[in-house]
């Protein structure tokens, strides 16, 4: 069954430790919001939102599972920052349908002077990947290579 | 978790439920990790779950939690009906490691150290989103890179053809296929030639501090107080790429042939599937162009030296020593219980240490064996290693690859807060130079375990054998 929803206050994330890499627990309301938390933890890891241009990115994604699929959203984000260097800021509407996604993203370029403040994430792994339902929400354990 | 002490520094994880093999730890006391905040041991047993493993689940005294497979790890699968795992060489395809010599002593050019580091700073493109030194590769360059490797950086004008022979597999891994690499990752991988990258990657100037072995040290073509340069990277957002694509190939792959694992990280299929050889294929081609990206790198380092000095190459004496990949799987002959077997060699943040008399290794060190190069965090010291007969018969010649991290990166980004990192290196003698401030906070030199106690351990182990220490003077990071 389709999920709908935008951008909500309703998600929160934490990073946790681990030795070379990075932990992010992220906690929404409903799944199209844990989606959008998992992003911004993962932008606001890399640094601060750029002042460039704004723009708008259409994705549309499919994957074996939920938990790839999430993989797939953040992959995704990071492959946008690197090839497009748009930095990710928002996300303007997200819709999910079981393990397929459909979203634009608003985002904003980023320039030289921008990457000082940036620091690198390599990749999203599959490492402790957790997406779960619980009574207050969602939840998603990720750790990311950095 | 249970271990038993083989001897001072091995421990080893008794094959218990799911394992198929035992685990060993190379390892003093002091650098076992507290398995209590670090499940690095616990990967060290999920690995040695993998279908064909043989001898052992294997880790070096580097260890630390990795993702799937411990950071400094080792597993060895059987070709006929073993499998290969993504996750067993890491998402930075060859991450490794050159060695310049030069023909400077550090005295001669101590007082110019900050302008060469300058000049470094502004020449090779590194740090977060850089783009490369070939602005966009085309799509010949890049299936040429992806298929020769290093060769395509020496037709272009980067570095010398000897440079090819003083480079692990010649700089170009047999089997690489443009095709088995997708568009992706040739997009990603496009842009970035000749760029060195950021977190821990970086380009080193150091001074030979000591010598332990003068006869390997001399084969090798260092000697005490020489200047020499490390450049340590890997295959960018281009292997980034393909160990992602082939982590889902492989998540399906595992269904079909009825494989489960601990750790969704250790995707896998069996080396003789269309899957398993695919990746083998995609993953030389990513190793291929880490190994193009730091011949590049050298070629630019050697310009900004003679550029910043006013010297010619001659006087310069630029020399690669050699170059290590530390995250690949290569397919080698080892021996099993008397037998000779083609095992495919998983090297996780793990070098290769073959022995005196090895064929792969350069006609000129044959007698005395593989340099092994050894980073530590930036601020300490360097190790030239040569690898042993000892690590042949015990590790499939392997040995550690650098310092490992004891410290998460928000441990040491508060540690970080209100320290000048720049004037600490400064104050240690180093001139350091970054794009990114909170990667330096990230590398600070107390976020590592102690290089020195890890090269201690493989050197009393029997598996490596010290030749040389280097100090850095001059660092560069993105």
């Amino acid at each position: 069954m389709p999920l709908e929803g935008a951008e909500g206050s309703g998600g929160s994330f934490e990073y946790f430790d681990h030795a070379a890499d990075l932990g992010i627990r992220v906690a929404a309301p409903s799944l199209p919001e844990l989606f959008a938390a998992a992003v911004r933890a993962v932008m606001n890891w890399i640094g601060p939102a750029p002042k460039g241009a704004e723009l708008e990115i259409e994705v549309r994604l499919e994957a074996e599972d939920l938990e790839g699929l999430l993989v797939r959203w953040l992959q995704e984000a990071l492959y946008i920052f690197q090839q497009r260097r748009a930095y990710v800021t928002g996300v303007k509407r997200l819709k999910l349908d079981g393990t397929r996604l459909e979203a634009v993203l608003l985002g904003r370029v980023w320039d030289e002077e921008d990457r000082r403040s940036f620091s690198e994430v390599k990749a999203v792994t599959y490492h402790k990947l957790e997406v779960r339902q619980e009574e207050s929400g969602w939840c998603a354990r990720i750790v990311l290579d950095i | 978790m249970e271990t038993r002490k083989i001897h001072d520094y091995l421990w080893e994880i008794p094959q218990s439920g799911a394992m198929r093999v035992p685990g060993r730890i190379y390892a003093s006391p002091d650098l076992l990790a507290d398995p209590k905040s670090d499940e690095s041991l616990q990967q060290v047993r999920n690995v040695a779950c993998l279908p064909g493993i043989v001898k052992y689940s294997l880790a070096m005294p580097d260890i630390h939690w990795g993702y799937g497979f411990p950071i400094g790890g080792v597993a060895a699968t059987r070709i006929s009906d073993g499998v290969i795992s993504p996750g067993g060489v890491g998402y930075d395809i060859n991450c490794g490691i050159r060695l310049i010599a030069t023909a400077l002593t550090y005295k001669d050019i101590e007082k110019r150290i900050p302008e060469i580091v300058a000049r470094l700073y502004q020449k090779i493109p590194a740090g977060v989103g850089s783009s490369g030194a070939v602005k966009r590769a085309s799509g010949a360059d890049l299936r040429r890179i992806l298929e020769h490797g290093a060769r395509w950086a020496v037709e272009h004008g980067f570095g010398r053809p000897e440079d090819l022979e003083f480079t692990e597999e010649n700089g170009c891994m047999a089997g690489a296929d443009f095709e088995a690499v997708s568009e992706r990752a040739r997009e990603r991988g496009s842009t970035q030639v000749g760029t060195l990258g950021s977190g821990n990657h970086f380009l080193e100037i150091d001074v030979v501090e000591e010598v332990f072995l003068p006869d390997v040290a001399r084969v090798f073509g260092l000697e005490e107080g020489a200047t020499a340069v490390f450049i340590h990277s890997g295959s960018r957002g281009l292997g980034y790429q393909v160990c992602d694509d082939y982590l889902a190939v492989m998540g399906k792959a595992m269904r079909t042939y009825g494989i489960e694992l601990p750790d969704r990280q250790l995707a896998c299929a069996p080396i003789e599937s269309p899957e398993g050889k695919r990746y083998l294929a995609a993953m030389a081609a990513a190793a291929n162009y880490a190994w193009n990206n730091r011949q590049v790198i050298m070629a630019l380092a050697e310009r900004c030296f003679l550029e910043a000095l006013g010297i010619g190459p001659a006087q310069l004496g630029f020399r690669l020593v050699y170059d290590v990949c530390h995250n690949i799987a290569k397919i080698e002959r080892h021996d099993v219980e008397g037998t000779e077997e083609v095992l495919c060699v998983h090297r996780k943040g793990a070098t290769r240490a073959f022995p005196p008399g090895s064929p792969q290794i350069p006609a000129a060190y044959r007698a005395a064996g593989q340099p092994v190069l050894i980073p530590g965090d930036m601020g300490t010291a360097s190790y030239v290693l040569v690898g042993t007969g000892r690590a042949m018969q015990e590790t499939f010649g392997s040995t550690c690859h650098g310092a490992g991290r004891v410290w998460s990166r928000t441990q040491a980004l508060k540690q970080g807060k209100g320290r000048d990192l720049f004037r600490e290196m400064k104050d240690r003698g180093i001139t350091l130079m970054a794009s990114g401030h909170r990667t330096v906070a990230e590398e600070m030199p107390e976020a590592y375990k102690d290089v020195h106690a890890v090269v201690d351990a493989v050197e009393k182990a029997g598996i490596s054998r010290k030749v040389a220490r280097l100090r850095p003077v001059g660092v560069i990071k993105g």
